[in-house]
């Protein structure tokens, strides 16, 4: 019996509408709580659906072909484009009550302006984009924000620090998220100037967990439970820490082709389990009115799945979706 | 209205110093303001003005804003 109605957008992604749908009824097949509303050229995605297995009853299918690319402007899109599958998944998700929260895979900018305009928080927020990474002592770290606020200023960083203990607190159990600030140094006299402003703020705030500053190479240690940085420097902090995990995977498997040793090849699929971003799922949109993922890009059919799987985790904690000052 | 403005811009970008905020004063070049960051506005001035901008907004200065919402008045 599905509980939980997700909204997912099949289109704007790398991979086409056919990976989207194919993640989503992966997710259905893991999740039988789960029922999914498809936005899209319902033509295309009835073509794939004829030629795999599926729960119909659990499948809605929203006509809407027009896709937002990332060639459009995306605060010029969302008004440009309103038969867009983008577009309509968040009138659909502001209007309906069933349906809990919207998965994309297209343009992250189109995305936000179109979620602040049709989804906003009550009252209005900043949106940030946050990421859930896992940490070397176990758990996660949210890393927020990671590329919606290019340049901000100090109380806006302290914002998305409530923003991100919010969303430990409420959908990953942590019940006094340690908030760390990114910077150049552990020390409290070290950062831009923007990170000491930002310092003395978080430091003053009786209502966060401030555990001090925290460096690049720490960003994953687990020593504080939200990551807050500016989103120039923590979109840097997320795509190094893809690349370099990218790149250490790659080394491993040609030594573990070079030697033949099976043993190594196990390790290269643990360690894929816990790095590619296709096991990780997608940067969740805080600051909006319903929970709201971004998929990568280049998401493959597992990580619209697993993105599946952290909505479903949202959705079941969500107040801190409901207007409630939940601090 | 310009006060009224001044207001809303900070709300928007809280921390900003709109002391020095005149009827020319560029938003994106001045205020440093993104475009997430005008879109908020805009939605600010919606709730605050009681209409809503059907396409988006092309504002440069603060004088353009109080130009628009003049229109409105």
């Amino acid at each position: 019996m599905a509980t939980y109605k997700i909204a997912i957008d099949t289109l704007g992604s790398d991979k086409g509408p056919e990976t989207i749908v194919q993640g989503a009824l992966m997710a259905l097949a893991e999740n039988p709580e789960l029922s999914v509303a498809l936005f899209g050229d319902e033509q295309v995605i009835r073509a794939y659906l004829a030629t795999v297995e599926h729960d119909a009853d659990r499948i809605e299918i929203v006509h809407a072909p027009d896709a937002i690319t990332n060639y459009d402007n995306p605060m010029e899109a969302i008004f440009k484009k309103p038969e867009s599958s983008l577009v309509k998944a968040l009138q659909a998700l502001a209007a309906r009550d069933d349906l809990l929260g919207l998965i994309n895979a297209g343009s992250t900018g189109a995305l936000i302006a179109g979620a602040l305009r049709y989804v906003p928080a009550k009252p209005l927020r900043r949106p940030a984009l946050a990421a859930i990474l896992p940490a070397a002592k176990g758990g996660f770290t949210c890393l927020v924000d990671t590329g919606a606020n290019i340049d901000c200023t100090a109380a806006m960083l302290v914002e998305f620090a409530h923003m991100g203990s919010d969303l430990m607190r409420e959908c990953y159990g942590v019940e006094n998220p340690r908030v760390g600030l990114l910077s150049n140094g552990a020390e409290e006299t070290k950062g831009n100037k923007l990170v000491k402003e930002t310092h003395a703020l978080l430091k003053a705030d009786e209502k966060l967990n401030f555990v001090g500053n925290i460096e690049g190479t720490n960003a994953l240690s687990g020593d504080c439970d939200v990551l807050v940085a500016d989103g120039f420097a923590g979109n840097q902090v997320l795509k190094n820490s893809e690349g370099i995990a990218k790149r250490i995977i790659t080394d491993i498997v040609v030594y573990g082709k070079k030697t033949g040793n099976p043993e190594i090849m196990k390790l290269v699929g643990y360690l894929m389990s816990i790095y590619d971003f296709n096991s990780l799922g997608g940067a969740q949109l805080l600051g909006v009115g319903k929970p709201i993922i971004k998929a990568h890009g280049a998401a493959n059919a597992d990580s619209i799945k697993n993105t599946s799987a952290i909505m479903l985790n949202v959705a079941r904690n969500k107040a801190m979706f409901d207007g409630k000052d939940i601090r | 209205m310009l006060e009224k403005l001044k207001e809303i811009i900070e709300r928007v970008t809280p921390g900003i110093d709109v002391s020095t905020v005149t009827p020319e004063t560029k938003l994106m070049e001045d205020l440093k303001l993104d475009s997430l960051s005008i879109m908020l506005l805009a939605m600010e001035i919606e709730n605050a003005f009681g209409f809503q901008f059907t396409e988006p907004v092309q504002f440069v200065t603060v004088q353009d804003v109080c130009d628009y919402l003049a229109t409105k008045a």
